[in-house]
C-alpha cells in the first residue's frame, strides 16, 4: 500500500528527471510516460484502499490511458518530424522524405537560429556564430 | 432541458462536432469553421445574459448528480471567459480566412478542424466543475494548441516541441495532484472536495495536492521562471494563432489556477502561500516585461508581454491572501478578458503589419516599420488597454486589482503592479515608436493585410467598450464567484 | 457599483440645469470624438483638405467654449455606463479652464489647418489632434477624478502623436522624455486614485469627496502626478524639449491647455482643504515656484530658439502658478483670490502663449510688407505675459501680488514676484528678439488661415478677459494695480535687457545661445545595450532544459514548504 505509493512517487521523479535531463527525444517521450504512469499506479492505489474496491479511479486510468496514448502519438509524430527536419538540413542525406524533408530542413535551420534566439538574431546579444539545429539537440539535452 | 443548459451544451458539442466535419469535409471547413464560431459567440452571449439574469448555470450530464457523474457549472467568471473565448473565436476565424485568402490552402484541412477543437477544448474547461474533467479538458486545449504551432512545419517544430513538454509536464503534475485529493476525499467535484478541505484545512495530502496542482497550471500559464517554451511558440506561430493562444489558452490555464485557489483550496491560501506565489508573479510581470523591452521583433515584444501580463493577473493570488478575495477575482478575471481582446488585437495588427511588408515585423529605429493606418490604430488602441489607460477594459482590471491590493494593505503587489504597468508602457512605446502609419500598397498582400487589420479594430475596440459596459460586467461577475 | 453622486442629485440637477446647457456639455464631450471617427474612419486624407480640416479642428472646441459661457452650474450630463459611472458638468472652478482650452483649441486648430494640411500625415495629425482635444475637454468637464483621470491619459498618449510629427531625430528624443515622465505621472496618479477608491469605495472618487477624504499618501502621488504635467522645477525637463520638437500649433496648444490640466488637477484636489494645509509645505510650494519662475526664465534666455525660450516662459509662468496654489492651499486668507487667479492666470497666459508660438509660426514665411505689421503684433501677448497695464496679464498679475500680500510669506513672496516679473519681461524681450531676428523664408507667404488663427489668438485675450469676470465672480476682487506699479518692474526688466544687449555688443558673451543637446547620451545607450545583452543572455540560460527542471522542482519545493502545517 504505502509502498505502491512511494513506487509512485519514485517513478514520478525518475520520470521528471528524465525529461529535462534525457538527451534524445525518444527518452524524454518515454520519461513523460513514466510520469503519466506514476499518475496512474497513484489512482490505483486509491481505487485498491476503499473497501468494495471503488470504481471511479479505474474509470479515471482508462480516461488517462486513452488521453495518454493520444498524447504519445502526437509527441511521436512531432519527433519524427523534427528528426526529418533536422536529417535535411543537415545535408543530402535527408532520409526519407527526400527532397521535401531537406527543403524544409533549410527552413528549420534558419528558423531555428532564430527561434532559439527569441528575437536577438540581429547579432548584439549573441556571440559568435548562430546556433545550428545539432546545438539545439545539446541544449535540449544539456 | 433549461435554455442554459442547452447553451452550456451548445458552445462545448457545436465546436466539437464542427472540428470532425471539418476534418471529414476539407472543402467546407471555412465555412463549418465560420458557422460554428458564430454558433459559439451567440450561445456564449446567450449563456451570459442567463447567468447575469439568473445566477450560475448548473447542469448535470446525463441526470447523474455530482459524486458520480459529470457537473457542469457556469457562474459569472467562466460565462465571461467563454463570452471572450466567442468573440475571439469569430475575430481569429476572420483573420484566418484573410490570411490564408482565395487561393489554395493546403493547411486548412487540418488548421479548421484543430481550431474548432481547441474551442471546444476551452469551452469544456470553463463549464466544468468537476476536477478530473479539467484534465481531459487541459489536454485537449493542449494537444490542439501544439498541434496548430507545429502546423507551418519548419522552425514551428522546435517551438512546439518544447511547448509540448511543458504542457504535458504540467498536465501530469496535475493528474497527480488530483490522484491524491481523490485518494484523501473520495470526490472530485470542484464544491465537494472544497467543502472537505474546510472540514480539515491541516492535512498533509490537500497541501501536496495544492502544491502540484499549483505548480502544473504554473507551467501552463507561463508564470516565470517557468515560461520558457511561451515566447518562441506565440512568437513563432502565424498570426492568428499566436492571437487565440496569447488571449485564451494560457489565460485558460491561469483561470484555472485562480478557480482552484479562490475555490476549494480558499482555506489553504495563508499568508505563507501568498509570499511564494507573489515571488512567482512577480517574476513573471518583471521578467517578461524586461525581456519584452529588449526583443526586436515586434511578435516577440508581444509573446514576453503576455508572460508580464499573466504574472499581473496572478498577483490576484496574493492580494486575495491578504484578504481581498472578491477585489482579486474580480480584478483578474476583468484584466484576463481585456488581456485576451487587446494582446489578440496586436497580434492581428502585428500580422497585418507582417503582411504588408512581405516580412516578419522586426523594430528598426524609430519609425522604420511601415504599418498600415488601420493596423497603426488597432495597435495603437489596444496598446493603450494593455497599459491600463481609462477608460479601457485592462484600466478597470488594473483599477480593481490595485483597489483590492490597497483595502488588503498588500503594498507589495501594489507596487509590482504599477511597476509592470510602467513596464507595459515602455515596451509598448517602443514599438510604438517604431512604427510610423503609410498607406499600404496596393498588390497581394493588401487584402490579407486589410483582413486581419478589420479583426484587429474590431477587437481593439471590444477591450475599450469594456470600459463602458463595465458595470454590467462586473454584475456578471458578482453572480456566484468565488466558491464554485 | 453605484454611481458617485446620490441618485437624487441627477435629476434635480437635470431641472436646475434645463436642456440647452446640457445639450452643450454633451456636444462638447461628443463633437471632437465625431471629428475623430471622421478623420480615422475618413482614412489617409482625402478628406482632410485645408478648407475640411480648417473647419473640423476650429468647430470641434466650440460647443465647450459655449458650454464655459453659457451651461449654467447644474447642468450635469450623466454618463452613467462610463466606467462606475460619471457626471459632466461646468463648475466655477472649472469655467475659465474650459474657457482657455476651448479658445485656444480652436484657434491652434485653424492654424494648423493652414500649417499641416498641405504636408503627408495630416489626417495622423488631425486624429492625434482631435483625441487630445476630446481628453482635455472631458477632463475640465469631469466631476469625479476617475472621468478626469480617463481624459488626462487620453489628452496625455494622444498628445505624443503630435510631438513627435515631424519625426526627426529631436522629436524622437524628446517624445521619448516626455513619455517617460507621463508614464510616472500616470502611475503616480493611478495610484492615488486608487488609495482614494480602497478607502472610501468609488464613491469617494467625486472631487468634492476626493478633495476632503484623500490620505497623506494619495495627496504626494497626486502632487507627483500634476506637477510633472504642470512642468514643475524638477520634473520640467519634458517641457521644453516637447514645445521646441513639436509643430508650431501643437505646441501652442500643449502651452496654452494641456499643462494647464495639471493646474486644474492641483485645484480641485488642493484648492479647497478643510482647513488650511500645513504653512511649511505651502511655504516650500511657493518657493519651489518662485525658483522655477526664476530658472525658466533665466534658462530661456540662455538656451538657443525662439522655440525653446518661448518653451523655458511656459516653465517660468507654471512656476508662477504653483506659487498661487500654494498660498491657495495653506494660506485659508488668501484662498479665494488664489484659485480665481490661479484660474485667470491659466487662462490668459493659455492664450498669450498660444500667440507667441502662431507669431513665431508666422514670421518664419516670407511677409514682405506685413513683416513690420507682425513684428509689432507679435509684442502684444508678450507684454501680456510681463504683465504690462491694459492687457490680461494686468489682471492677472494683480491677483498675484493681492494673494501674495494676503498669505502669510508676504515678506519674501511679494519681492520675489517682482524679481519674476522682471525675469519675465527679460525673457519675454530675448524670445521677441529671438523672433525678430529669425531668417525670413525665401518664398511662400502664408496661407490666409494662420493670418486668421493668428489675429484671433491676439484678440482673444481681451474677449476672453471680459468674459472671465462674468464666468468667475471670484476675479471681480482683484483689484487692479495702478500703472506706474504695474509698469516699473517691467521698465527694470527692460532695461537690465538693454543694459545685456549692449555688453553682448562690445564682445560679452553672456547672450551667446547655446543650442539645446538634442541627442540622447551616447553613454546611456552603450549601457542600454549592455543590459539589454545580459537580459538575452539570461534568458536564453533561463530555456535549456536542465535548468527548467531544477527551476520547476524548486517551485514545487517552495510551494509544498510553503504550504506544509
Amino acid at each position: 500500500m504505502t509502498l505502491y505509493a512511494a513506487l509512485a512517487a519514485a517513478l514520478f521523479a525518475i520520470g521528471l528527471h528524465g525529461v529535462f535531463a534525457g538527451r534524445h527525444r525518444l527518452r524524454k517521450i518515454l520519461a513523460l510516460n513514466v510520469m503519466t504512469t506514476a499518475a496512474f499506479l497513484l489512482l490505483v492505489v486509491v481505487a485498491e484502499r476503499a473497501d468494495p474496491v471503488d470504481p471511479v479511479p479505474h474509470a479515471m486510468v482508462l480516461t488517462g490511458i486513452v488521453v495518454s496514448v493520444c498524447t504519445t502519438a502526437v509527441a511521436v509524430a512531432l519527433a519524427g518530424f523534427l528528426a526529418r527536419e533536422e536529417a535535411g538540413s543537415a545535408g543530402p542525406r535527408g532520409g526519407p522524405g527526400g527532397g521535401e524533408g531537406a527543403l524544409e530542413g533549410r527552413g528549420a535551420a534558419e528558423g531555428e537560429a532564430e527561434a532559439e534566439g527569441d528575437g536577438d538574431a540581429e547579432g548584439e546579444g549573441r556571440r559568435g556564430a548562430p546556433p545550428t539545429a545539432r546545438e539545439e539537440e545539446d541544449r535540449d539535452g544539456g | 432541458m433549461t435554455a442554459g443548459e442547452a447553451a452550456a451544451a451548445a458552445v462545448f458539442a457545436i465546436p466539437l462536432f464542427g472540428g470532425v466535419s471539418a476534418f471529414s469535409r476539407p472543402r467546407a471547413g471555412r465555412a463549418i469553421a465560420f458557422a460554428c464560431a458564430a454558433v459559439f459567440f451567440v450561445a456564449a452571449a446567450a449563456l451570459a445574459s442567463i447567468v447575469w439574469a439568473r445566477g450560475p448555470v448548473e447542469a448535470a450530464i446525463g441526470g447523474w448528480p455530482a459524486p458520480v457523474g459529470i457537473a457542469w457549472r457556469i457562474d459569472g467568471p467562466s460565462a465571461l471567459m467563454l463570452l471572450l473565448t466567442g468573440a475571439l473565436g469569430v475575430a481569429v476565424t476572420a483573420a484566418r480566412a484573410a490570411e490564408v485568402g482565395g487561393g489554395a490552402d493546403p493547411e486548412g484541412r487540418l488548421f479548421w478542424s484543430l481550431w474548432l477543437f481547441l474551442c471546444a477544448g476551452l469551452a469544456a474547461l470553463f463549464v466544468v466543475a468537476d476536477a478530473f474533467h479539467v484534465y481531459v479538458a487541459l489536454e485537449l486545449v493542449a494537444l490542439a494548441a501544439v498541434a496548430l504551432v507545429a502546423l507551418p512545419r519548419g522552425a514551428a517544430l522546435v517551438a512546439a516541441w518544447r511547448y509540448f513538454v511543458a504542457t504535458l509536464v504540467g498536465s501530469t503534475l496535475y493528474l497527480l495532484g488530483v490522484a491524491v485529493l481523490y485518494g484523501e476525499y473520495g470526490a472530485l467535484d470542484l464544491s465537494l472536495i472544497g467543502a472537505e478541505v474546510a472540514a480539515d484545512p491541516a492535512s498533509p495530502a490537500a497541501r501536496l495536492a495544492a502544491a502540484s496542482i499549483t505548480a502544473g497550471l504554473l507551467l501552463k500559464a507561463a508564470i516565470a521562471p517557468l515560461h520558457f517554451w511561451l515566447p518562441a511558440a506565440h512568437g513563432r506561430a502565424p498570426a492568428p494563432v499566436s492571437a487565440a493562444l496569447s488571449g485564451l489558452v494560457v489565460a485558460a490555464a491561469l483561470y484555472v489556477l485562480l478557480r482552484f485557489w479562490l475555490g476549494p483550496f480558499s482555506d489553504l491560501l495563508d499568508a505563507g502561500v501568498g509570499v511564494v506565489l507573489a515571488a512567482v508573479s512577480a517574476a513573471a510581470a518583471l521578467w517578461g516585461g524586461l525581456q519584452a523591452l529588449a526583443q526586436r521583433e515586434l511578435k516577440m515584444i508581444l509573446a514576453y508581454s503576455t508572460i508580464s501580463q499573466l504574472g499581473v493577473a496572478a498577483l490576484a493570488l496574493p492580494i486575495a491572501a491578504a484578504g481581498e478575495a472578491t477585489a482579486a477575482e474580480r480584478g483578474a478575471v476583468l484584466l484576463l478578458a481585456a488581456h485576451g481582446l487587446a494582446k489578440a488585437a496586436l497580434f492581428l495588427a502585428a500580422g497585418a503589419i507582417a503582411a504588408a511588408a512581405g516580412a516578419p515585423a522586426r523594430l528598426a529605429g524609430p519609425g522604420g516599420l511601415r504599418a498600415p493606418g488601420a493596423a497603426y490604430v488597432a495597435f495603437a488602441l489596444a496598446a493603450a488597454s494593455l497599459v491600463g489607460l481609462p477608460p479601457t477594459g485592462g484600466f478597470a482590471a488594473k483599477f480593481r486589482l490595485l483597489e483590492g491590493a490597497a483595502a488588503a494593505g498588500a503594498w507589495i503587489p501594489a507596487a509590482l503592479i504599477l511597476a509592470a504597468t510602467a513596464l507595459t508602457g515602455a515596451y509598448l512605446f517602443r514599438a510604438f515608436e517604431g512604427m510610423a502609419p503609410a498607406r499600404p500598397r496596393p498588390g497581394a498582400g493588401a487584402g490579407r493585410t486589410r483582413g486581419l487589420s478589420i479583426p484587429a479594430l474590431a477587437l481593439a475596440a471590444g477591450a475599450w467598450a469594456m470600459g463602458f459596459a463595465l458595470q454590467w460586467l462586473e454584475a456578471l461577475l458578482e453572480r456566484g464567484g468565488g466558491t464554485p | 457599483m453605484t454611481a458617485p453622486w446620490p441618485a437624487e442629485v441627477a435629476p434635480a440637477a437635470h431641472a436646475a440645469g434645463g436642456g440647452a446647457g446640457v445639450a452643450l456639455i454633451a456636444a462638447a464631450l461628443v463633437l471632437p470624438w465625431a471629428c475623430f471617427l471622421f478623420f480615422t474612419l475618413g482614412a489617409y486624407g482625402h478628406c482632410a483638405r485645408r478648407p475640411v480640416m480648417a473647419l473640423a479642428l476650429a468647430l470641434a472646441p466650440a460647443p465647450a467654449i459655449a458650454a464655459a459661457l453659457f451651461a449654467p452650474d447644474g447642468a450635469k450630463v450623466a454618463a452613467d455606463a462610463f466606467l462606475w459611472g460619471a457626471r459632466f458638468g461646468a463648475d466655477a472652478t472649472g469655467r475659465p479652464f474650459l474657457l482657455a482650452v476651448g479658445l485656444t483649441w480652436a484657434l491652434a486648430g485653424l492654424y494648423a489647418a493652414g500649417s499641416i494640411a498641405g504636408s503627408e500625415g495630416r489626417a495622423r495629425f488631425s486624429g492625434f489632434w482631435l483625441a487630445a482635444l476630446g481628453g482635455n475637454v472631458a477632463l475640465v468637464l469631469a466631476r469625479d477624478l476617475a472621468a478626469f483621470y480617463a481624459g488626462f491619459a487620453v489628452m496625455t498618449f494622444a498628445a505624443y502623436g503630435l510631438i513627435i510629427h515631424a519625426r526627426e531625430r529631436a522629436a524622437t528624443v524628446a517624445g521619448r522624455v516626455y513619455l517617460a515622465l507621463m508614464l510616472l505621472g500616470e502611475v503616480a496618479l493611478l495610484a492615488g486614485i486608487a488609495l482614494v477608491a480602497a478607502a472610501g469605495g468609488s464613491e469617494a472618487l467625486a472631487f468634492e469627496r476626493a478633495a476632503a477624504e484623500a490620505s497623506g499618501t494619495a495627496r504626494a502621488l497626486f502632487a507627483l502626478g500634476f506637477g510633472i504635467k504642470l512642468g514643475v522645477l524638477g520634473l520640467h525637463s519634458w517641457l521644453p524639449r516637447a514645445h521646441a520638437a513639436a509643430p508650431t500649433a501643437a505646441s501652442a496648444v500643449l502651452s496654452g491647455a494641456m499643462v494647464k490640466a495639471g493646474a486644474l488637477g492641483a485645484l480641485r484636489i488642493f484648492g479647497a482643504p478643510a482647513e488650511g494645509g500645513p504653512a511649511e509645505l505651502g511655504a516650500a510650494a511657493a518657493a519651489l515656484g518662485i525658483a522655477g519662475a526664476l530658472y525658466g526664465a533665466a534658462m530661456g534666455v540662455w538656451r538657443g530658439g525662439p522655440k525653446t525660450a518661448l518653451a523655458w516662459s511656459t516653465v517660468s509662468q507654471m512656476g508662477l502658478v504653483l506659487t498661487l496654489l500654494a498660498v491657495a492651499y495653506a494660506a485659508p486668507e488668501a484662498r479665494a483670490i488664489a484659485s480665481a487667479t490661479a484660474a485667470f492666470f491659466a487662462l490668459h497666459h493659455g492664450l498669450a502663449k498660444a500667440a507667441l508660438f502662431a507669431g513665431a509660426g508666422i514670421l518664419a514665411f516670407r511677409l514682405g510688407r506685413a513683416r513690420g505689421a507682425a513684428r509689432a503684433a507679435i509684442c502684444l501677448p508678450a507684454l501680456a505675459l510681463a504683465g504690462a497695464p491694459v492687457t490680461t496679464g494686468w489682471i492677472a498679475k494683480s491677483g498675484l501680488d493681492a494673494a501674495a500680500e494676503l498669505s502669510p510669506h508676504a515678506g519674501w513672496l511679494v519681492p520675489a514676484l517682482y524679481a519674476a516679473t522682471m525675469a519675465t519681461t527679460v525673457l519675454m524681450l530675448r524670445a521677441v528678439g529671438l523672433v525678430w531676428a529669425e531668417p525670413e523664408a525665401a518664398e511662400g507667404a502664408p496661407p490666409r488661415v494662420l493670418w486668421l488663427a493668428w489675429v484671433g489668438l491676439l484678440a482673444a485675450p481681451w474677449i476672453a478677459g471680459a468674459a472671465a469676470r462674468d464666468i468667475a465672480p471670484a476675479l471681480k476682487a482683484i483689484e487692479l494695480k495702478g500703472v506706474l506699479a504695474a509698469s516699473w518692474p517691467i521698465a527694470l526688466g527692460g532695461a537690465l535687457y538693454a543694459a545685456a544687449v549692449g555688453f553682448r555688443a562690445r564682445g560679452g558673451r553672456a547672450f551667446e545661445p547655446r543650442v539645446e543637446p538634442g541627442e540622447g547620451a551616447p553613454r546611456l545607450e552603450t549601457e542600454w545595450r549592455r543590459a539589454r545583452a545580459i537580459a538575452l543572455c539570461a534568458e536564453r540560460a533561463l530555456q535549456r532544459f536542465p535548468v527548467i527542471g531544477y527551476l520547476l522542482v524548486a517551485t514545487l519545493a517552495g510551494l509544498a514548504a510553503a504550504l506544509w502545517p
